[in-house]
């Protein structure tokens, strides 16, 4: 065991996962303090940011703060370095807590803003928004820590030598499965720990009322935290969407190999869609067919894992005759992903679900509402 | 009495819903949630179908390719058999986030039950690994193909080539001190490369000049196409990386340059095998032997995959010169000390 290597990961998780989840809450409390349409292209910014690549985003920086960069001379910042991973894997990872918290604050209700108008502000960031985000923000915090944990390539192209590279070796150098499985227990520990400890940290709030106008919420929380939010949000869209798209565009290669890339990858790009299309729909539907069975918390073990490792594992279970079907073609590339991503459908479908207000489910059913019709008026 | 279903009195967005009329209902219903049909669409049809189609679609003659060769460069040479033969060819590539390894240790777990016929790898170091673990079939069951080479690339902007390291051996001039970069030695063809000059140089020596080159604080990457990057980019002066990511690099108008072949340098072979127990074994024989074609090694210089069409065993040019037998012996002491010099 490389204690260095672990500490060394610890930490840039750690520090990455605090820097991302204060700036997504920040960020948080301006958006939902928008109308539908504005937070909803505010929202595409940020899921632009969660999902451009990571070698992409080091490229983008490397282009304005390494040793050569166009920035260097006015913003003399050490990019290869601790600092600059924990930055550069904020500036991917952000967007988590942001959707996690505005998906709690759905439950937030006008009574609550009203009850008492002096509330605002602090007070109300602290005695309302905070315990009503606690259990989304717990989440996003382990997502974020595991995220960050397994990321390889951003810290190695940044000389901050971290776990990962452990495991790696094993798998790399002696092609031993089991022995890299060993090596990276603290990487499925650890976040397991994590989840197991913010378990039972979420609030129950069901909803009865409708949601909050954005109105009402930006009075409440005041001037002063709508326009550090703004900011906050702003920026963040800027440097973690727009400018690595904007370098991106800005290079001749881009638009010269773009079109033999696209020829080459036809394939390729409708396999990702597919593929991806198809497993969250996997997910998703066992989510909503099992989400009573108390089993959230095992289902984020194959989350946890590498996914090499468990890529040997589906090998080693569906490579037989009897599975020919399944496993020659995509589906079991359908069901790895399942797998892998069940957890997301699973917790999301009985988070949804448990949020509905058990009174309006059983008048609504009282009413004649068939199977088909609750979950369109419920 | 009307047993229509009454609607529910209230809606998550605290407006009256509409009540649908029974015929109506399931329109408005598809309305609202044709997306959601869509995507389920989809997903039942890539889940199910998909297989079930490209099942039987592959009745005709087929053979099973796994190819760490870059796609760009592997799938117009696929494309040329199917159409020279009828054989179609089921490629599997390599991801960037797994490379090579990710294929090699794909064909161990499916070594009790074999997927693949033909295994195109482009580093030989593996191949002879898995050689030795029987993966590939008894008689002929590889061959050596055209070869690429371990080279010193070097950004003329910023280190006139006069004034550049000759060799392997030069990186470690304190001068160079955080003006080099390199991929980690544990991974890949930078691997190899150490633990072949850990053969030649002997134990002591080898392990000297590792401890120089990490202290001379080289940036090290996680693969040669980034060393190559960071070069061309002006982030290091110099570094170690693949010949093919050296082209791509020049192609690419980067003020870059390869420098010569010297007697550190190593030569790495594409290879080709057919796997033991493969699926489709007439099949793999014709595309092990159309790979080992001329016309195939030729077009692969030609998109500067490779260096030379012909292997380089007998290359009069320098080069270090391996024994595998005893390199795969090494592998696992070597990878111990590298370990211990460049991730602590």
């Amino acid at each position: 065991m490389n204690w260095t290597l672990l500490q060394n990961s610890l930490l840039v998780s750690a520090l990455a996962t605090v820097l991302s989840v204060a700036l997504g809450f920040i960020a948080a409390l301006w958006l939902a303090g928008l109308g539908a349409r504005w937070r909803m292209r505010w929202l595409a910014a940020a899921i632009i940011a969660l999902s451009l690549p990571p070698f992409l985003v080091t490229n983008c920086w490397l282009h304005y703060l390494g040793n050569a960069g166009v920035w260097q001379r006015w913003l003399p910042l050490n990019i290869f370095s601790m600092g600059g991973t924990v930055w550069i894997l904020t500036l991917m990872l952000w967007p988590i807590t942001l959707l996690a918290v505005l998906g709690a604050w759905q439950r937030l209700e006008p009574s609550q803003l009203e009850a008492d108008v002096a509330v605002t502000g602090l007070a109300l960031v602290r005695g309302l928004l905070l315990p009503l985000a606690r259990g989304g923000l717990s989440l996003a915090a382990v997502l974020t820590f595991v995220l960050a944990l397994n990321n390889f390539a951003v810290p190695a192209i940044l000389q901050v030598k971290v776990f990962p590279a452990e495991v790696w070796v094993e798998f790399n150098t002696t092609f031993n499965t089991m022995a890299a499985l060993q090596a990276s227990w603290p990487m499925i520990v650890a976040p397991l720990l994590l989840l197991i400890w913010f378990r039972h940290k979420a609030v129950a709030w069901p909803r009865t009322e409708g949601p909050v106008p954005p109105k009402l919420f930006r009075q409440q929380l005041g001037k002063g935290w709508s326009t550090v939010g703004g900011v906050c949000m702003v920026l963040l869209a800027l440097i973690s969407a727009v400018l690595p798209l904007v370098q991106l565009a800005s290079t001749r290669l881009t638009w010269s190999e773009l079109p033999s890339a696209i020829a080459a990858g036809q394939m390729a790009i409708w396999n990702s869609f597919s593929f991806a299309v198809a497993g969250a729909t996997l997910c998703l539907a066992l989510g909503l067919i099992g989400w009573r069975w108390p089993v959230g918390l095992a289902l984020w073990l194959p989350f946890l894992v590498p996914g090499v490792l468990m890529g040997i594992a589906f090998i080693a279970i569906f490579n037989r005759p009897i599975f020919s079907i399944l496993y020659q073609h995509a589906g079991i590339v359908i069901l790895a992903f399942g797998v892998r991503y069940l957890a997301f459908g699973w917790n999301g479908a009985a988070h949804a679900l448990r949020g509905v207000d058990r009174d309006q489910t059983d008048a609504a059913r009282l009413d004649g509402a068939s199977r088909w019709q609750l979950p369109r008026w419920t | 009495m009307s047993t229509e279903p009454e609607k529910p009195n209230t809606s998550p967005g605290g407006k009256p819903p509409k009540r649908p009329a029974d015929d109506q209902g399931w329109v408005q219903f598809i309305e609202h949630y044709w997306l959601s049909f869509t995507i389920l669409i989809i997903g039942i049809l890539s889940f199910f179908l998909l297989p079930l189609i490209l099942h039987f679609k592959t009745k005709t003659p087929t053979v099973v390719a796994y190819a760490s060769q870059d796609e760009v460069f592997a799938e117009p040479i696929f494309k040329d058999f199917e159409k020279q033969t009828g054989v179609k060819v089921l490629p599997v590539y390599d991801s960037e986030a797994v490379k090579t390894v990710g294929l090699a240790n794909r064909l161990l777990a499916e070594a009790s039950h074999p997927q693949c016929d033909v295994f195109w790898n482009n580093e030989e170091l593996r191949t002879r690994e898995l050689a030795a673990r029987n993966v590939f079939r008894e008689t002929n069951g590889w061959a050596l193909l055209g070869y690429r080479s371990r080279r010193i690339i070097v950004n003329t902007n910023l280190l006139p080539l006069a004034n550049a390291p000759h060799c392997f051996s030069d990186a470690t001039n304190e001068i160079w001190r955080g003006k080099m970069a390199l991929a980690y030695p544990l991974f890949g063809t930078t691997a190899t490369h150490f633990l072949a000059l850990r053969q030649s140089w002997g134990d002591a020596h080898w392990q000297a000049w590792c401890r120089a080159l990490a202290g001379n604080k080289p940036l090290l990457v996680d693969g040669n196409s980034v060393a190559a990057k960071l070069v061309a980019t002006g982030e290091a002066w110099f570094g170690f990386a693949d010949s093919d990511d050296i082209a791509s690099e020049i192609h690419d108008g980067r003020p870059v340059v390869e420098l010569p072949m010297c007697d550190e340098t190593l030569i790495v072979h594409n290879t080709a095998g057919v796997v033991r127990g493969a699926p489709h074994p007439a099949e793999a024989q014709r595309l092990f032997d159309y790979l080992q074609t001329r016309e195939v090694q030729d077009q692969l210089v030609q998109g500067q995959a490779l260096e030379s069409a012909l292997p380089g065993e007998n290359n009069s040019d320098a080069h270090l010169k391996v024994d595998w037998d005893a390199l795969l012996r090494e592998t696992d002491a070597g990878t111990e000390e590298m370990k211990t010099i460049f991730l602590r």
